[in-house]
């Protein structure tokens, strides 16, 4: 395993400081999970989760020989200190390549039934490797990153304890998706409440909770211990946009209600995690009550959870106060 | 208590042990019914005893299957625990520890464990295991081994249910699954406590459930049991190498086994161990192998009725006899729009599917109304549409709408605080409801269509309950009850003029519980229906409170009437609801006894 001056040497000072900050994020115990989390988290047969592959995973997590040109990690855009996203409205690859969605936060995606915006990838294992091959992302050849990996024996030597064999890309698939399944982000004080600990909220935050679950039917999507349904919406979101051509979800079923349908997002972190959207078209959390106020965005597939809320500025103020509840403690690491 | 309470409940049938035909056919054998009968208990595994709510006082009790008589485990003071009630229930394999869920005096239900008392004791105070606004409904389905922690469901106040375990010493909580708005119908712990058996929908949007297994530590899961049939309410054998379950595989739901070892199906099909139970809901199998369950085996039926009529029941109307409920007339008097139920039990209230019945053709059809819950109808006055008290498949209780033209269900009101059941509420126009705000105060609140905005008509002072409005033709009057909060109806019912908001008080009630109120055609008079001790009772109250007379013999008589618009007739649903206890003895497998 690279040392923390092997690893800057390689990522910058930035970089550096970014393996600083996660060194001091307080490192997760086997199996120990933040307040609000279930015990249970899918994980495939085929790749059970060890301390050792997460520990595997979290380098080449970090590690921009996973990119065409090296100048890329995941971490370049999954920042830990930003949730785990960039803060852009939209992703930016290699060569400054701009995508067509926002980085979406990874925090707590173990516990997730797809993957993606669109929810074209069904599984972690299958989600991680995509960013890799993407030229809009990271603008690798998976082949030549193996290859890569073979070549430094520090990699080598990991590869064969974790799995007995040399780097390969299910190797590399494994091990990436074991990381992600360890950052996790629990412990809010709106888990706190849900435990029990009525004051954990203050009461401007426990009004907002009620028009979060009642008049703003924000609840409808967005419940569970990771506030989200995990299923696809069409709000109306980035329609708005000029040159708005991403139909989002019916690119994967080809089934035209699913046309401007997207995943709902985790709210976890979101008070710190703008902007938002899939496209990143709205700046601020005081924007986005605002969309879903007036109704979200009319057109033909608009969902008819999406209906004008009417609220109040005091009801606005309130709810605002809940997101930033949401907040809480960001683990990573096995 | 009486003596008869004592020994009651077995004054109902009990038939004698069937024993096993040389054949080996598994005869069910009714065990108990009688008011107290219900399905929210469960035997110990030693089958001696069996835990179930008093309806009298809504104390939990058990009852010794062996002699008959009874013990309460918890005792109100009815003075300053009115209103609450205890609920789900299960034994400690040794039978002398009770959890409970408990709807305590914060309206929600807490989780309780308690000791059985003894042949000469008094009931123990119960111990609050946990208590938590948020996770406001409570099912213990099983003790671990060595009763250290109580498989529970909880279901949260955002709708989400989850699979957790409770310790018995602390009450700390270990949430091991998440299972977003769709609960398990049923949780059993396997006897080693390795595994956590389950029902849950096969996939989303799915109507059928598959049956699965959750590691007890939170770390695999397995679906034991999949394919096109409705497999439900798990229970495991008690040597835990087989899972018995309620399936509609041979097109009736009976009883199956299927073998699982280590956390997996064992090679083989499931087998049939008893067919055609009908409204079956098992409750739990003793160390012997006996499976016992609750049946639904009451019915209730809709009858369309003169005003006046000396004599009761006419025909029943609709398919299904004996499902059907809550018939209102559509405006023109064509058609009734009722209730039915549908599908696999549940332990509290029956799924309904929404159906139409022409008078005049004589027939029904059902509606595509997309609602998990359909607990009350009323007709729009343009009769294109139906509103709805109930939930919808995401949980979210309150009132919906459904378009007879398109088919379309939407929500109109939503209740931050569900229970399911809906919110009462009927229309004031076309474009308006009147519905009942729950809370404290409880408030009449006119909700309008075009602009999505309240508009409080009236709030309870204190800490009344406000009940059954109904709002008269051309939507001028609200006619309301206005009751005490115990439960027991003592109350008025007022009248409110909706423009003025001027209220007036129509009468006090004579006694027993308010049920039903229904506008004469013409606005002059209204139906009130009561229910107490005495039985059902529908009244004819002019609108100045004058007079008021009798105006249906309605024995066993269900809430829920509608007036014809021709005042002549009304449509009422005539039944009872209710549960019996049987047992299947020796369901499972001579080879899996111990």
């Amino acid at each position: 395993m690279q040392s923390l001056p092997q690893a800057a040497g390689r990522a910058g000072l930035g970089g550096l400081a970014l393996l600083l900050l996660l060194r001091a994020l307080p490192a997760a115990g086997p199996r120990t999970l933040p307040l609000g989390l279930d015990a249970y988290m899918p994980v495939p047969d085929e790749n059970p989760l060890t301390p050792e592959k997460a520990a595997l995973g979290r380098k080449l997590f970090f590690d921009p020989l996973l990119s065409g040109d090296g100048s890329l990690s995941c971490s370049t855009c999954h920042v830990p200190r930003l949730g785990f996203t960039d803060g852009k409205s939209l992703a930016v690859g290699i060569g400054g390549r701009k995508g067509k969605r926002r980085t979406p936060r990874l925090v707590n995606r173990g516990y997730g039934r797809s993957f993606f915006w669109d929810g074209r990838a069904a599984t972690l294992e299958e989600q991680v490797v995509q960013p890799i091959g993407n030229p809009l992302e990271m603008d690798a050849n998976l082949e030549e990153v193996v290859r890569r990996l073979n070549a430094r024996p520090g990699y080598a030597a990991a590869f064969g304890k974790v799995f007995g064999r040399p780097p390969d890309t299910d190797g590399v698939r494994y091990a990436l998706a074991s990381y992600v399944r360890t950052i996790l982000s629990g412990n809010s004080p709106y888990d706190r409440y849900i435990a029990g600990e009525m004051e954990a909220l203050t009461p401007a935050q426990r009004r907002g909770l009620e028009i979060f679950r009642g008049k703003a039917n924000c609840a409808v999507c967005h419940l569970g211990p990771n506030l989200t349904d995990e299923e696809f919406h069409n709000t109306g979101a980035g329609l708005r946009s000029p040159g708005a051509r991403d139909k989002g979800r019916v690119n994967v079923t080809a089934d035209p209600v699913d046309t401007g349908a997207f995943k709902t997002p985790t709210l976890r972190e979101v008070a710190a995690t703008g902007p938002y959207m899939h496209d990143g078209s709205l700046a601020t959390l005081e924007e986005v009550i605002e969309f879903y106020d007036r109704g979200g965005e009319p057109n033909s597939n608009l969902s008819p959870e999406i209906q004008r809320l009417g609220l109040t500025s005091g009801e606005k103020s309130d709810l605002l106060a809940f997101l930033k509840a949401l907040s809480g403690e960001v683990r990573e690491g096995p | 208590m009486s003596l008869l309470r004592l020994l009651g409940g077995f004054c109902g049938a009990v038939a004698l042990a069937a024993a096993a035909p040389e054949t080996g056919e598994i005869v069910p054998r009714l065990v108990w019914q009688g008011p107290d009968a219900n399905a929210l208990g469960a035997p110990s595994r030693d089958g001696r005893w069996f835990s179930y709510v008093d309806t009298a006082s809504g104390d939990l009790a058990v009852r010794d299957l062996e002699t008959g008589q009874s013990r309460f485990v918890t005792r109100k003071d009815p003075r300053s625990q009115k209103g609450e009630f205890a609920y789900f229930s299960v034994l400690s394999a040794d039978g002398k520890t009770a959890a409970f869920a408990w709807f305590n005096d914060e309206g929600y239900y807490d989780l309780r464990v308690a000791e059985v008392p003894g042949p000469a004791e008094s009931p123990h105070p119960p111990r609050v295991l946990y208590r938590n606004r948020e996770a406001g409904f409570v099912q213990p389905c099983a003790f671990s081994p060595g009763a250290k922690s109580i498989l529970t469901l909880f279901f949260r106040r955002d709708n989400i249910s989850q699979i957790a375990l409770v310790s018995t010493g602390d009450g700390a909580v270990r949430t091991l699954k998440s299972l977003n708005w769709i609960y398990p119908k049923r949780m059993d712990f396997s006897p080693d406590g390795r595994w956590i058996v389950y029902d849950n929908l096969s996939a989303a949007g799915a109507g059928e459930r598959d049956i699965f297994l959750l590691d007890s530590g939170g770390r695999r899961e397995t679906r034991l049991l999949g394919g096109p049939a409705n497999d439900l309410f798990p229970l495991w054998s008690p040597d835990g190498r087989e899972v018995l379950f309620l399936s509609d595989r041979s097109g009736s739901m009976g009883i199956w086994a299927l073998r699982a070892a280590d956390g997996l199906a064992a090679p083989g099909e499931p087998r049939l161990v008893r067919d055609g139970l009908g409204r079956a809901l098992p409750l739990g199998l003793t160390a012997a192998g006996h499976l016992y369950y609750g049946l639904r085996a009451g019915q209730t039926d809709v009858h369309v009725v003169n005003l006046g009529a000396a004599h009761l029941p006419p025909p029943a109307i609709g398919d299904s006899p004996g499902r059907n409920s809550g018939a209102v007339f559509s405006p023109d008097g064509s058609t009734l729009a009722y209730l039915s139920a549908r599908g696999p039990e549940n332990y509290g209230r029956a799924q309904h599917a929404v159906l139409l019945y022409s008078l005049e053709r004589h027939s029904s059809r059902e509606l595509p109304v997309r609602l998990a819950h359909t607990e009350r109808l009323a007709w729009s006055p343009d009769g294109r549409r139906l509103l709805l008290a109930g939930s919808d498949r995401r949980a979210r209780s309150g009132l919906f709408e459904y378009e007879l033209e398109s088919g379309r269900t939407r929500p109109v009101v939503l209740a931050t605080q569900g229970n399911g059941r809906g919110l009462e509420g009927t229309y004031a126009g076309n474009d308006e409801i009147v519905y009942v705000r729950p809370g404290s105060p409880q408030a009449l609140v006119l909700h309008g269509f075009k602009d999505q905005a309240d508009r409080v008509l009236y709030e309870a002072p204190g800490n009344l309950h406000l009940a059954v409005p109904a709002v008269s033709a051309g939507g001028l009057r609200l006619a309301f009850a206005q009751v005490q909060p115990d439960g027991g109806g003592k109350g008025d019912i007022l009248l409110l003029a909706i423009p003025s908001r001027k209220t007036e008080r129509l009468l006090t009630l004579p006694g027993g519980r308010v049920i039903d109120l229904a506008w004469m055609p013409g606005g002059q008079a209204l139906l009130v229906g009561t229910e107490g001790s005495s039985g059902s009772h529908l009244w004819h109250v002019s609108a100045s409170g004058d007079t008021m007379r009798p105006a249906l013999p309605a024995p066993r008589r269900k809430p829920g009437i509608s007036v014809h618009p021709d005042g002549r007739k009304v449509a009422v649903t005539l039944g009872e609801d209710r549960h019996e206890i049987w047992v299947l003895e020796h369901a499972i497998a001579p080879a899996s006894r111990r």
